[in-house]
C-alpha cells in the first residue's frame, strides 16, 4: 500500500454527487432528487493503483460562504483536514449555477478536478460542452461523465491517480480588477512577513478576498491569531477605502466571479441544436400548475399508500402467521422447563418486536414507490409544489426539504435545517420538523386504522399526512409571527429532469431505508418490548409473574398499570383506557413501540391485536388517538437531535407545545365527532 | 377534426366521466358519515373519500385539457397526466383487487374459498377506477402520438 489519501467530493444538490460517491467507493449512499438530502459527512474508500483513497462526501452546497451552516462545514473541512484531492461535480446543464462553487474552491487553493456531469442531457437538450477548452481556461482537469449509466468513472480515477502526484490548482481563477487585487497583495505580503500562523492554515490569497469580504466566520478565526487584529484592521481599512470606488465589496467580488464564470461558458458552450419543448418541460406545466400542482400532488400520495397498503397485505399476514407460530413454538418447548424465559420471549420479545416488524413488507413497498418517485425526479416536483404553499405561512423556502425528509425520520429533518441561514427560521422549522409523521407511526396509523376503518384505512392514514402538513404549516405561521419574528427567505431549487428510474438505485435507497426500521426494531423496540414485559410482569408489590399478561386484573396491579391508571384521568374526555394510555408513555422512547406495548397490554398477539383495539377503540376516539401519536413528543432521538442543534430550551419547549397541541387536537376531534353524532 | 381537437374533446368527456364518479363517491360517503343509504347508485362506485379524490384530481386535470385548448403543450401536458393518472389508478385497483384475493387465500379458514375470491375479484375490477382506465388508456395513446409530433 502506497498510502492513504484523502479526496472530498463537492457539487451542488442534484448534480450527482452521491451517485459518484457510489461508483468510486461502492458504497450505499442514498442518491436522491431532493435538494439538500446530503447533509451529514459520508466517508467512503477506494483502492486505487495501490492508494487507500477515504473519499469524503461533503454537503450539497451552491457555494463557500459563511451564511450556511452546510457550507461552512464544507468550508471548514477543506480548511482543516487539507483533502489531498477535491473532486467538484458540475452540472453540464446548468454550467453557470454549478460553477460557481468550482470557482470558489479553486481560489480557496485546492487540488481539484472538476467532474462535468450529465454530459448526455446537455446533449439532449441542444448543446454541448467543449471540455479541452474548459480544461484549459480553469487551469485544472475536467472530466465529462455520465454517472447514472458509470460513465467517465475510469477516467476520472485515473485522473484522480495523476493530480495526486501532479497537483493542479489556480487560486487566482478571478481577476477582480487593479485595485482590489493591489489589496490583496498588499493582504498578503502582510500575513507573509506579520501573521506567518495564518499563512500555514490558509491559502494567503482566498484570506486576503474573505477578509475584504468581510467573512464573519473568517474575521472571528483570524481573531484569535497572534497579530490577527492588526490584519483586520488593515483590510477593514482597505475596505473602507475601495467601498467608496466599487460600492459593496463583497456583492462586487460575487459580480466578478460571475463575470468571469459567464466569460467561461461563453467559450466553452455550444449550441448544435435549436431547442424545443423539452418532455420535462411539457409535464411541468401541469404537476406544478398553481391550481392542478397540489391535488395532484396529494393524490399520489394517497394512491402510494393505498398500493403500499393493500398490496403488502397477504405478505403482512405471511410474516404475521410467522411470528405466531414462533410465539407459539417457544411457548410449546419453554413453557414448562423456564415459565419466566418463555413469557420473556414469547409475550415479551416475539410478540413486542413481532407487532412491529410485521408491517416491513408494507414500509418497503411506500420506500420502493417513494424511491421510484424520487428517482423519476417528481419528488423535487413536490417540494416546488408544497413551497408555493410555505410562503404563504411566512415559513422560509428551504423549510420544505426538513418538512419533506421528516416523514422519512425527524432526525436527518432536523439536521438538514442547517441549509437554513436565518437563525430565527431555523428554529422556527426544527421545531415544527417533529410535526412531520415520521415512518415510526405509520406502523401505529396502520394497525389502528386497519382495525377500525377497514376499506378507509387508506384514507384515515393519508388523512394524517395531509394534517401532518397543515399542523406544521400552522405552527410555523404561529412561531413566526409571534417568537421568532421576521422576514423569510426564498429558496431557489433546480428542478432535474425527468429521468427513467434506476432498479439499483431504487433498490439501494429502499434497502438502507427499510435496514433503518429494521435496525430500530432490533435495538430500541427490542428494548422497549424487554422494559415494558419487565414492567408488567413486576409491580409495587414485587413480582407477579407471566399470569399478569394473561390477566387484565393482575396486569392492573403491575408497574405498568400503576402508571397507565395514574395517566389515564388526562385521557378520560377522548375514551382512552389505561392500556392506551400507558402505550403512549412508552412511545416516547420510538414510536413503534406504542403497537408493541398494546399488544403486551391487550394480551393479543399479532394476529388478534386489531380485534383488541376494535374491542378498546370506538371510530371516533381511535381517530383521536391517531391524531395524538401524529402530534405528541417527538421520540427520544429526535429530541436529542433538537438539543443538540438548537438546545435544551428550545427541546423542552418542543414537547410542551406538541403535548399540548396534541391533548387539544384530538380533544377537539372527540369534541365536533360528538356533536356530529360520530361518537 | 384535427388531431388536438380530437384529442381535447375526448378528454373533456373522459373528464367528465371520472368527475362525475369523483361526485358520486363523495356524496355517497357523506351520506354515510350522516349514517343513512347512498343517494346516487351509478355502477360501482365506493363511497369513499380517497377515490373521490383520485376521480376529481383526474377529472379536473383531463377537463383542464379542454380549458386550455388553445395552448397546444398545456392541453397536450393535461391530457397526458390526467389519461397517465387514470391508468396508474386503474392498474393500482387491479393490482390490489389480486392482492386481496391472494389475501383471501392466505387467510382463508372455514367456508367457499373460490366464491369469496371470485367477489373479491369480480367487486375490484368492476370498479369505476379500473372501468374509466380503459377510455384512459386511449386518451393516453392518443395525446403520445400528438406529443411524438410535437416534438
Amino acid at each position: 500500500m502506497k498510502g492513504t489519501i484523502k479526496l472530498a467530493l463537492a457539487g451542488s444538490p442534484n448534480v450527482g454527487k452521491s451517485t459518484i460517491f457510489n461508483a468510486l467507493t461502492g458504497g450505499r449512499a442514498w442518491v436522491g432528487n431532493w435538494p439538500g438530502v446530503t447533509v451529514e459527512k459520508k466517508v467512503g474508500v477506494m483502492k486505487l493503483n495501490g492508494y487507500k483513497v477515504e473519499v469524503v462526501d461533503l454537503p450539497g452546497i451552491y457555494s463557500l460562504t459563511a451564511y450556511s451552516i452546510d457550507e461552512l462545514i464544507a468550508r471548514n473541512f477543506i480548511i482543516e483536514e487539507r483533502p489531498d484531492v477535491v473532486v467538484v461535480i458540475v452540472s453540464a446543464i446548468n454550467l453557470e449555477r454549478s460553477l460557481y462553487l468550482a470557482v470558489s474552491l479553486l481560489e480557496l487553493g485546492v487540488n481539484l478536478i472538476v467532474a462535468l456531469n450529465m454530459v448526455d442531457l446537455a446533449e439532449r437538450e441542444g448543446y454541448v460542452v467543449d471540455v479541452k477548452k474548459l480544461e484549459a481556461l480553469l487551469r485544472v482537469p475536467v472530466v465529462p461523465t455520465i454517472a447514472i449509466k458509470g460513465i467517465g468513472i475510469d477516467k476520472l480515477k485515473n485522473i484522480i491517480i495523476q493530480s495526486i502526484s501532479n497537483p493542479r490548482r489556480n487560486p487566482a481563477i478571478v481577476d477582480y480588477g487593479d485595485p482590489i487585487e493591489k489589496a490583496i497583495s498588499r493582504l498578503c505580503s502582510f500575513m507573509k512577513t506579520h501573521t506567518p500562523e495564518v499563512v500555514h492554515t490558509y491559502h494567503p490569497r482566498w484570506l486576503a478576498i474573505k477578509l475584504l469580504e468581510n467573512d464573519r466566520d473568517v474575521v472571528e478565526k483570524v481573531k484569535l491569531l497572534p497579530k490577527g487584529d492588526l490584519l483586520i484592521n488593515m483590510a477593514n481599512e482597505m475596505r473602507k477605502e475601495l467601498e467608496s470606488v466599487v460600492g459593496d465589496l463583497e456583492v462586487y467580488m460575487v459580480n466578478q466571479r460571475y463575470a468571469k464564470i459567464l466569460e467561461i461558458v461563453d467559450k466553452v458552450v455550444r449550441r448544435v441544436r435549436v431547442k424545443g419543448i423539452s418532455v420535462s418541460e411539457l409535464l411541468d406545466t401541469v404537476l406544478l400548475d398553481k391550481f392542478l400542482g397540489l391535488p395532484i400532488t396529494i393524490t399520489s400520495i394517497y394512491l402510494m399508500l393505498y398500493f403500499a397498503y393493500n398490496v403488502s397485505l397477504p405478505l403482512v399476514d405471511l410474516v404475521d402467521a410467522l411470528f405466531s407460530s414462533l410465539a407459539d413454538y417457544t411457548r410449546l418447548i419453554l413453557q414448562d422447563k423456564a415459565p419466566l424465559l418463555a413469557s420473556l420471549l414469547a409475550d415479551g420479545i416475539i410478540t413486542g418486536v413481532g407487532t412491529v416488524l410485521v408491517f416491513t413488507p408494507m414500509i418497503a413497498i411506500f420506500y420502493i414507490l417513494v424511491a421510484i418517485l424520487e428517482d423519476v425526479g417528481y419528488m423535487a416536483r413536490v417540494v416546488f409544489v408544497l413551497d408555493k404553499v410555505l410562503h404563504r405561512f411566512m415559513l422560509p423556502g428551504k423549510a420544505i426539504v426538513p418538512l419533506i425528509l421528516g416523514f422519512a425520520c425527524n432526525v436527518p429533518a432536523v439536521l438538514s435545517a442547517r441549509t437554513i441561514e436565518d437563525e430565527n427560521d431555523r428554529k422556527t422549522v426544527i421545531m415544527i420538523c417533529p410535526l412531520s409523521t415520521c415512518s415510526a407511526r405509520l406502523p401505529v396509523y396502520l394497525i389502528i386504522a386497519s382495525a377500525i376503518f377497514g376499506t378507509y384505512a387508506a384514507l384515515a392514514i393519508t388523512s394524517m399526512y395531509v394534517l401532518s402538513i397543515i399542523f406544521a404549516l400552522v405552527i410555523g405561521f404561529l412561531f413566526k409571527s409571534f417568537i421568532f419574528k421576521g422576514p423569510s427567505i426564498g429558496f431557489i431549487m433546480e428542478l432535474p429532469p425527468y429521468l427513467m428510474p434506476q432498479s439499483r438505485t431504487v433498490l439501494i435507497k429502499t434497502w438502507e431505508r427499510t435496514k433503518r426500521f429494521l435496525t430500530k426494531a432490533g435495538t430500541v423496540i427490542l428494548a422497549a418490548a424487554i422494559l415494558v414485559w419487565l414492567l408488567s410482569i413486576t409491580g409495587p408489590k414485587g413480582l407477579i409473574g407471566p399470569e399478569a399478561l394473561e390477566d387484565p386484573a393482575l396486569l392492573k396491579a403491575s408497574w405498568v398499570g400503576a402508571i397507565g391508571r395514574a395517566l389515564q384521568p388526562i385521557f378520560t374526555p377522548m375514551g382512552w383506557d389505561w392500556g392506551a394510555t400507558i402505550a403512549l408513555f412508552f412511545g416516547f422512547m420510538a414510536k413503534e413501540v406504542v403497537v408493541s406495548t398494546m399488544a403486551m397490554v391487550y394480551g393479543a398477539e399479532e394476529t388478534s391485536l386489531g380485534r383488541a383495539i376494535l374491542a378498546h377503540f370506538s371510530p371516533l376516539s381511535a381517530y383521536a388517538y391517531m391524531i395524538f401519536v401524529l402530534l405528541y413528543v417527538p421520540c427520544v432521538a429526535t429530541m436529542a437531535v433538537i438539543r443538540s442543534e438548537i438546545g435544551l430550551k428550545y427541546a423542552v419547549l418542543t414537547i410542551m407545545y406538541q403535548m399540548v397541541l396534541a391533548y387539544l387536537a384530538s380533544l377537539a376531534v372527540m369534541f365536533i365527532g360528538m356533536i356530529l353524532g360520530l361518537g | 377534426m384535427t388531431i388536438m381537437r380530437k384529442l381535447y374533446v375526448s378528454s373533456l368527456l373522459i373528464g367528465a366521466m371520472y368527475l362525475i364518479a369523483g361526485i358520486v363517491a363523495i356524496v355517497n360517503w357523506s351520506s354515510m358519515l350522516l349514517g343513512i343509504e347512498p343517494i346516487l347508485s351509478i355502477g360501482y362506485i365506493p363511497p369513499d373519500a380517497g377515490f373521490a379524490l383520485v376521480m376529481i384530481t383526474i377529472g379536473i386535470t383531463m377537463i383542464a385539457a379542454a380549458y386550455f385548448r388553445d395552448n397546444i403543450a398545456k392541453c397536450l401536458a393535461c391530457a397526458l397526466v390526467g389519461s397517465g393518472l387514470g391508468i396508474a389508478s386503474a392498474f393500482i385497483q387491479i393490482a390490489v383487487t389480486l392482492a386481496v384475493g391472494l389475501d383471501v387465500i392466505i387467510t382463508w379458514e372455514e367456508g367457499d374459498v373460490l366464491g369469496t375470491i371470485f367477489d373479491v375479484l369480480r367487486e375490484g375490477i368492476i370498479r369505476a377506477d379500473v372501468v374509466l382506465g380503459l377510455p384512459a388508456l386511449v386518451l393516453f395513446m392518443m395525446s403520445y402520438r400528438a406529443l411524438k409530433r410535437l416534438l
